[in-house]
């Protein structure tokens, strides 16, 4: 449990500082090195870890920027996509976390490649 | 079996990135018409929903606003602006081209993608970001010689020493502000459209007074006059078309004497030429969207014994509004009123000395002449008795999905672009003459720096001396008490009649004789009845030496404003909010009871004679919630087109000139056995009264499902609605319940209304009233973004919070940028 909360924790910091400067896969390449240098027991470890804490990063952030807006650019955005502007907020959260889950998934299988068969078992 | 996995996970990783990044085409209807869709591209999901770049950041909340700094080495001194609550800049600058970089620096901050917008339009440059759904408007612009047009302005206003210095400022502000921007703080109408902001420069902004040229100073019937002329014969056509109305109440005061002599008196008549049914498909004209009112009433009728100025310009309403409100502060001149985003300085507004304001002229200054080539190819044509060669410019037009560019070539002669492809013989065109072509003074711009930093009359005077188009009734009025109109601008001499049809090209003798000179440009100051008005209507009486037309003059809201400020007296600036926002209608009161008095009511059912009395009593207010403007602009239409059936026949084949509304009423009211009521499919001769009667009774027919509604109204019919720049209906605000009529002083109708509600009461402490639908950011996502418009709905007004320094702490100061 400690190791996830360190995880999530270096994927909201990490994460936030590459997406102030890069375009927003760079989460998922963050995603992929906290993936590749943690040490999962198995790939699905990884893809909820690296699922959760993007979920929580785009969430918690649109949120923020939405409630701080009281909803209104959100309520237009809404309107042209034709979703109610309640399912934003969750569907962004949802997006970012795809790209988290896949990120660190394959950053914890491309770490695999290179550990001995014997060392797991 | 590791690798496969992990081959397979980074392959949906990659997928899925690909996928996020990818705008996909969607079908959507069309804003016109919502039975129609088109492809539309939505922006790439990943980056446009990201909250670190996507949309939210576009999410504006009253702390994102802390207080800026920047240090700009090239400026000469340092500025300050002050935003107060409704986030209106007031811009503290030691000189005013530091003033012009501050202005280009927050229009750009709150309306980027309406300036990159504006620029694309007018330039033709719309296909490249929308795809080929604009390449006709990108070809047209072309066409029509609106880029030569701003080639020729920008390069003019370089000459200027004064207007190149302000220009630079103002662009070097514009440029500062983008290129400080990240992609994440790109407004949020570019990420959807997945385009990025260009750099400004001085072309663009005179594309920007391009476009404002082409909405006001561009109409003209040349080629629907000559097909009437041809198709109804000069008779009739005189008759249906009368260019004098009788009941006129000009701009300048009827009777006003002249004290000059005319430098070429306006009388040999323009020669017809036998130039045959046009049948070119005109582009599509913007038509009643003029509808604007200045005027100025002297002391003597006002509360305060000072003079009020009340200007309402009417233009197409969108969000965000075609204005943008600020103030300046120089050494010289406090000024405070609105701009136009791309364009410095103020053009509406007051000085701590007095107000100005501008409606529409509307002379036609663009004509038509016939060119006949001389060769099939059409390299030359005919010019004066030799063979001469036209210039021929082709031109690529970028198309957004499409790999190459399309070509178009434009021929220009002596008079002009040709704008239509060929008719059918292939041996004539049409070339279009439009001021708008030429190069302006090069000082126009100085008009409007001129008026911001003058004290008095004489001030006013001389910067309208400078401006050159598109002609505009300036209205003026002054601490001192002075108050004067001037329909001002470079307006052509022309014979009688020229230019209302389509003229022979092949003779330089057909052209305009000049200019009419400054000094003899109709203008009157502090008239014996006490008040000086304009509702672009006709600018003088006929006396007036020199010929001038238009097919836009207004006949009905200055003839009524005139009447209404006679009869009024201790007027105070709340008299003027009333008037502004007035709805009733000379057009209603004078053309319906002409019609009610031909219907025969005895062929009236039970349930259609009430209908018909309660337009009887109705008090021809446009008000939001009667029902009387529903049934009685309905039942206008029908009679109209029964009325002019044999012209309607023509409609669909041809451009054909339709009769003004005031001619239909005064032959209805006189005339109403007139052949022109006669209805050619019968048998019968009708008359005024069979018509009435029949497009009465079939209005109500249409209307029967509409009547028994609960909710029929004005409002809830007509469904008024003030629409996003890039007609994306979400950020639009859709059915407003609001009154007015274009034949009303309240003037919305159609897409166009009151586009800035002004009123100053001048005074020792000048007051002044304002507002415009909608409000200082152009971000959907801001809370500055429609501010106003429910209290424009409401007819409300802000008081201008007019500083007196920097240190004005009156107000509080929500924002502010420090350059320096």
């Amino acid at each position: 449990m400690k190791k996830f909360g360190l995880q999530t924790l270096i994927i909201l910091v990490l994460g936030s500082i590459a997406q102030y400067f890069f375009p927003f896969w760079s989460i998922a390449v963050v995603a992929a090195l906290v993936g590749f240098f943690f040490k999962y027991e198995n790939s699905a470890a990884s893809f909820a870890a690296g699922t959760a804490a993007v979920t929580l990063l785009w969430s918690s952030y649109a949120g923020f920027l939405n409630s701080a807006n009281a909803n209104q650019l959100a309520d237009q955005i809404g309107v042209l996509f034709k979703v109610g502007s309640g399912y934003l907020v969750p569907a962004t959260g949802l997006i970012g976390g795809l790209l988290g889950g896949f990120g660190a998934q394959t950053g914890t299988l491309l770490r695999k490649l290179f550990e001995k068969e014997e060392a797991v078992a | 079996m590791k690798f496969i996995k992990f081959l397979l996970s980074l392959s949906a990783l990659l997928g899925l990135v690909y996928i996020l990044n990818k705008p996909i085409p969607i079908q959507t209807p069309t804003p016109e018409d919502p039975t129609k869709t088109k492809e539309t591209l939505i922006p790439p999901i990943g980056p446009f929903v990201s909250p670190f770049t996507g949309f939210w950041q576009n999410a504006e909340s009253l702390s994102d606003f802390v207080p800026q700094k920047l240090e700009v080495p090239e400026m000469k001194g340092k500025v300050k602006i002050l935003f107060d609550e409704r986030m209106v800049p007031h811009i503290f600058a030691e000189n005013l081209e530091d003033a012009a970089y501050a202005q280009g620096y927050v229009t750009a901050k709150f309306r980027l993608f309406q300036m990159e917008l504006a620029s694309r339009a007018s330039g033709g440059r719309l296909a490249e970001i929308v795809g080929p759904d604009a390449l006709e408007n990108d070809k047209l612009k072309r066409r029509q010689g609106i880029l030569v047009g701003a080639e020729r302005a920008a390069a003019a206003w370089k000459e200027s020493k004064e207007v190149s210095a302000i220009m630079d400022a103002y662009t070097a502000g514009i440029n500062k502000y983008i290129s400080e921007l990240s992609p994440r703080q790109y407004p949020v109408e570019f990420k959807l459209m997945g385009f990025k902001p260009e750099l400004w420069n001085t072309y663009k902004s005179a594309l920007v007074k391009k476009y404002m040229d082409q909405t006001l100073c561009f109409g003209e019937d040349d080629l629907e006059s000559s097909n009437a002329l041809k198709i109804l014969g000069a008779d009739t056509f005189k008759r249906l078309y009368p260019e004098l109305n009788p009941k006129q109440s000009p701009v300048i005061p009827t009777g006003t004497p002249w004290n000059f002599k005319a430098s070429k008196p306006a009388e040999k008549p323009a020669v017809q030429e036998a130039i045959g049914l046009i049948r070119h498909k005109v582009y599509e004209k913007e038509r009643g969207v003029l509808g604007s009112n200045n005027w100025a009433v002297a002391g003597s009728k006002t509360l305060s014994g000072k003079p009020i100025l009340a200007n309402d310009p009417h233009l197409k309403l969108t969000l965000p509004s075609i204005w943008f409100e600020l103030q300046i502060h120089t050494p010289e001149a406090n000024f405070y009123g609105v701009s136009v985003p791309g364009v410095p300085g103020v053009l509406i507004g007051f000085n701590e000395h007095y107000a100005w304001g501008e409606t529409n002229v509307g002379q036609d200054v663009n004509d038509w002449y016939q060119i006949s080539w001389t060769d099939q190819a059409k390299t030359s044509y005919q010019y004066d008795g030799s063979v001469k060669k036209a210039k021929i410019v082709i031109d690529s037009i970028k198309v957004r999905g499409m790999e190459k560019a399309v070509m178009d070539t434009v021929r220009w002669t002596e008079w002009g672009p040709i704008v239509y492809d060929s008719n059918e013989s292939g041996w004539h065109d049409l070339a279009m003459h439009w001021i708008g072509h030429e190069a302006p003074n090069p000082d126009e711009l100085l008009t409007f720096v001129g008026l911001a930093q003058g004290k008095n009359h004489g001030d006013y005077k001389q910067a309208l001396t400078q401006y050159d188009f598109p002609a505009q009734n300036f209205v003026f009025a002054a601490k001192d008490g002075d108050i004067a109109i001037t329909p001002n601008g470079k307006f052509p001499i022309k014979n009688k009649e020229q230019g209302r049809f389509v003229q022979d090209g092949s003779s330089s003798k057909n052209g305009w004789a000049g200019f009419i000179p400054r000094d003899q440009v109709p203008t009157t100051k502090n008239p014996k009845r006490g008040f000086v008005s304009s509702a672009n209507q006709h600018s003088t009486d006929p006396s007036y030496p020199y010929y001038y037309n238009s097919p836009y003059f207004d006949h009905y809201r200055g003839r009524y404003l005139n009447k209404r400020l006679s009869e009024m007296d201790s007027i105070t600036a709340e008299d003027f909010m009333k008037l502004q926002n007035d709805n009733f209608s000379l057009h209603a009161s004078e053309g319906l009871p002409a019609m009610l008095a031909q219907v025969d009511t005895t062929q009236l059912s039970a349930v259609q004679k009430p209908i018909f009395d309660k337009l009887k009593a109705w008090d021809f207010r446009f008000d939001k919630d009667k029902v009387e403007p529903v049934i009685f602009t309905n039942w206008w239409d029908k009679f109209y087109e029964m009325t002019f059936d044999e012209v309607m026949v023509w409609k669909d084949s041809i451009p054909i000139l339709m009769p003004e509304k005031w001619r239909v009423v005064e032959l209805t009211a006189n005339s109403p056995s007139d052949i022109i009521f006669d209805d050619k499919k019968t048998p019968e001769r009708e008359s005024a009264k069979q018509i009435a009667t029949a497009s009465f009774l079939a209005t109500l027919k249409d209307l029967s499902t509409e009547l028994v509604k609960p909710d029929f109204a004005w409002a809830t019919y007509r469904k008024f609605s003030i629409m996003h720049l890039a007609r994306i209906p979400a950020f639009s605000r859709m059915d407003l319940p609001v009154g007015g009529y274009g034949q009303a002083l309240n003037a919305i109708a159609g897409g166009n209304g009151p586009s800035w509600r002004m009123i100053v009461e001048l005074g020792d402490e000048i007051k002044a009233y304002g507002l415009f639908p909608g409000g200082q950011s152009g971000n959907p996502g801001s809370p500055f973004y429609a501010t106003d418009l429910d209290k424009w709905v409401k007819g409300e007004y802000n008081e201008l919070y007019f500083m007196k320094n920097a240190e004005d702490k009156r107000k509080p100061t929500l924002f502010s940028i420090d350059i320096n």
